[in-house]
């Protein structure tokens, strides 16, 4: 536990308070945490592995809001407000987590306030993220998003000797993006032609993450 | 700057009230009134009157059926009331082992049974499909009321010396709706119309209360309505429909105890309509020599239960697609063409069932007990589950029941 970073400043005394208020959870790829308008109020912290966090429109299309791995936690909104949740969660990878019961938070961070400001650094580093979202949205085009989505998802990527595998379906990219899946196959199929990723399936290679980011800069041209 | 929208709505208000009050006004001197025409429902035998008569202390069959519909108006309110906890369970201790598709489609199902939201694409084109049937199938019944020499609903024939105007006057309404044109004057006039009922006597008014459902609809729609494809309703719009639909079957209900040789009638040249496994169950433990008198005040019963939890808003998707299917038994089985008009009550259910804008009237109680949960204070918590339900489901049902074995029936 000590190892995850929510967790890292807290002392062994309060590391076992923890230990004895929250639940361990392992879930498979494609588990749904809890679905949007969910009552629960609990907050999870990732142990290891990944998730999305997504919103669905009244026609079933979805929109990945962002992706957390190691370390990272959701679940704020609610723990805070109780209003129920705002979006659904679930798992990319094969994920563990721990998760807290909202009073027996309140009642931990009574003895331990410094763990709120973990909490509230955690949301405004989430608004920033939705204010560069806003920007990209405005200014950028849907290839600068595209790219940007795959830098992302190679965070929770497994490493190799000759670049980064990512596991995501197309869906999923068109849901960060904001696109169709026909249009993801196109974007897809540019960068294989300037040999800066490989697919096959789910699964998309890309061979130097440095290379994909400096893509970044001619990506209008994509 | 504020007084603008205000100032925008009352000439809206103006614009709707006039045509209303002035269609019920112009039709005041045409006549229509209501008898046996598409529907036989003439009583072959005779009702033991003294049964509906009889203070509910000394009628214990009425009692029973009183104490049977009691109980699971009990069970649906605190079902509801429960659903939070439900909720919670559902989706951590059964759905959670699933995954992946399984777990999803389960939720869908769940969201549905709940009057959650559904993000479905299937269930979103079915929606808005319904809208568009809903606005317009009264359009359809008033040609067919027109074609037949009736107002508004086939039972009521026209008046032969007003009967060309009135028919015009259907006709040209129904074009504004089939049309979508100047649908809040639409509205207006539908509202004149019902009020225009009123001459014939507020039970006639009553049984014609469900045009008032896309009445509601039509006076909040905008003035250049033939310039929008309206196949969304508003949560407003949605919480008046649900409200007038309920509102009506409640008002039915009531009114087959009240008067009820007409649907001991109905039932005596369509017997099968006494097969009904709900209204028979609520007649459950009564006296056979009382069977069709137990029978009338169940039927009305089940009408008034869901109408209750319609208006209320308490599975209101259940209560709306069990009638949609009791509507269209009624209309392809048991009575067949001489109900065709029921396509509009279809179309106004099918539109709760499919709507993803559904509220209720609990959600104070619901917000306090949510409150109450955060605290940590069970106690506060399910006494806000189980008193509420009680107390609304025993008010509801006795005291009217009382009233109406004390109600004047001479006029029927």
């Amino acid at each position: 536990m000590a190892r995850v970073a929510f967790f890292q400043k807290l002392t062994q005394h309060e590391l076992a308070q923890i230990a004895a208020i929250s639940k361990h959870h392992k879930f498979s790829r494609d588990h749904v945490v809890f679905f949007e308008g969910s009552r629960s109020d609990s907050l999870y912290v990732i142990v290891n592995g990944s998730v999305k966090i997504y919103r669905k429109a009244q026609d079933g299309r979805q929109k990945i809001l962002c992706v957390l791995g190691s370390g990272e936690f959701f679940g704020e909104f609610s723990l805070i407000d109780g209003q129920p949740r705002s979006a659904s969660v679930a798992t990319l990878q094969p994920t563990e987590m721990l998760s807290i019961d909202h009073l027996d938070f309140r009642r931990f961070i009574m003895s331990s306030p410094d763990v709120l400001w973990k909490v509230l650094e955690a949301m405004c580093e989430r608004l920033r993220i939705v204010n560069d979202e806003n920007f990209d949205l405005a200014f950028r085009n849907m290839a600068f998003r595209f790219v940007c989505a795959l830098l992302k998802l190679s965070e929770y990527g497994t490493a190799s000797i000759d670049g980064v595998n990512v596991i995501a379906s197309k869906q999923d990219l068109a849901a960060m993006v904001g696109c169709g899946a026909e249009r993801v196959s196109g974007l897809l199929q540019k960068l294989e032609d300037r040999n800066l990723v490989r697919t096959r399936g789910n699964n998309i290679h890309i061979r130097d993450i440095d290379v994909l980011r400096k893509a970044l800069e001619f990506a209008e041209d994509l | 700057m504020m007084r603008l929208p205000i100032r925008k709505g009352l000439r809206h208000l103006r614009l709707v009230l006039g045509p209303s009050i002035g269609a019920s006004v112009l039709l005041h001197s045409a006549a229509a009134h209501a008898h046996e025409r598409f529907v036989p429902h003439r009583l072959k035998f005779p009702l033991q009157n003294e049964f509906f008569t009889r203070s509910l202390m000394q009628n214990p069959d009425m009692c029973r059926i009183a104490v049977n519909v009691a109980v699971v108006l009990i069970a649906f309110l605190v079902v509801w009331m429960f659903r939070f906890v439900l909720q919670q369970f559902e989706e951590e201790t059964i759905l959670g082992g699933l995954g992946g598709a399984a777990q999803r489609a389960g939720h869908t199902v769940a969201c549905f049974l709940a009057d959650r939201p559904v993000h479905n694409k299937f269930f979103h084109i079915v929606g808005e499909w319904a809208v568009t049937m809903f606005l317009r199938s009264l359009g359809l019944v008033l040609m067919y009321s027109a074609a037949t020499d009736s107002l508004v609903m086939p039972s009521y024939p026209l008046d032969p010396g007003s009967a060309t105007i009135l028919k015009f006057a259907q006709v040209g309404v129904a074009i504004l709706i089939l049309t979508q044109t100047l649908l809040p004057l639409a509205g207006a006039l539908l509202i004149g119309t019902w009020l225009y009922l009123f001459r014939w006597g507020w039970y006639v008014a009553m049984d014609a209360l469900p045009i008032l459902i896309v009445a509601a609809v039509y006076v909040s729609s905008p003035w250049q309505s033939h310039k929008f494809a309206i196949t969304q309703l508003n949560s407003e719009q949605m919480k008046w429909v649900r409200r007038i639909l309920g509102l009506s079957f409640f008002v039915l209900g009531w009114l087959k105890i009240w008067n009820h040789d007409l649907i001991a009638g109905v039932a005596d040249n369509y017997p099968k309509v006494m097969q009904d496994p709900l209204v028979n169950f609520f007649a459950i433990g009564t006296d056979p020599q009382y069977r069709r008198e137990c029978w009338v005040v169940s039927f009305g019963m089940a009408e008034v239960l869901s109408g209750f939890l319609l208006m209320i808003g308490v599975f209101s998707r259940v209560w709306s697609l069990l009638m949609v299917f009791v509507m269209t038994k009624l209309m392809l089985i048991d009575f067949g063409w001489a109900e065709i008009p029921h396509i509009y009550l279809i179309g106004a259910l099918l539109v709760v069932v499919f709507s993803n804008k559904l509220t209720n009237e609990l959600s104070p109680f619901e917000a306090a007990q949510e409150e109450a949960r955060r605290r940590g204070d069970m106690l506060a918590r399910f006494a806000l589950m189980i008193v509420p339900p009680v107390a609304l489901a025993v008010l509801i049902i006795f005291p009217v029941l009382e009233l109406l074995t004390h109600a004047d029936r001479s006029g029927l």
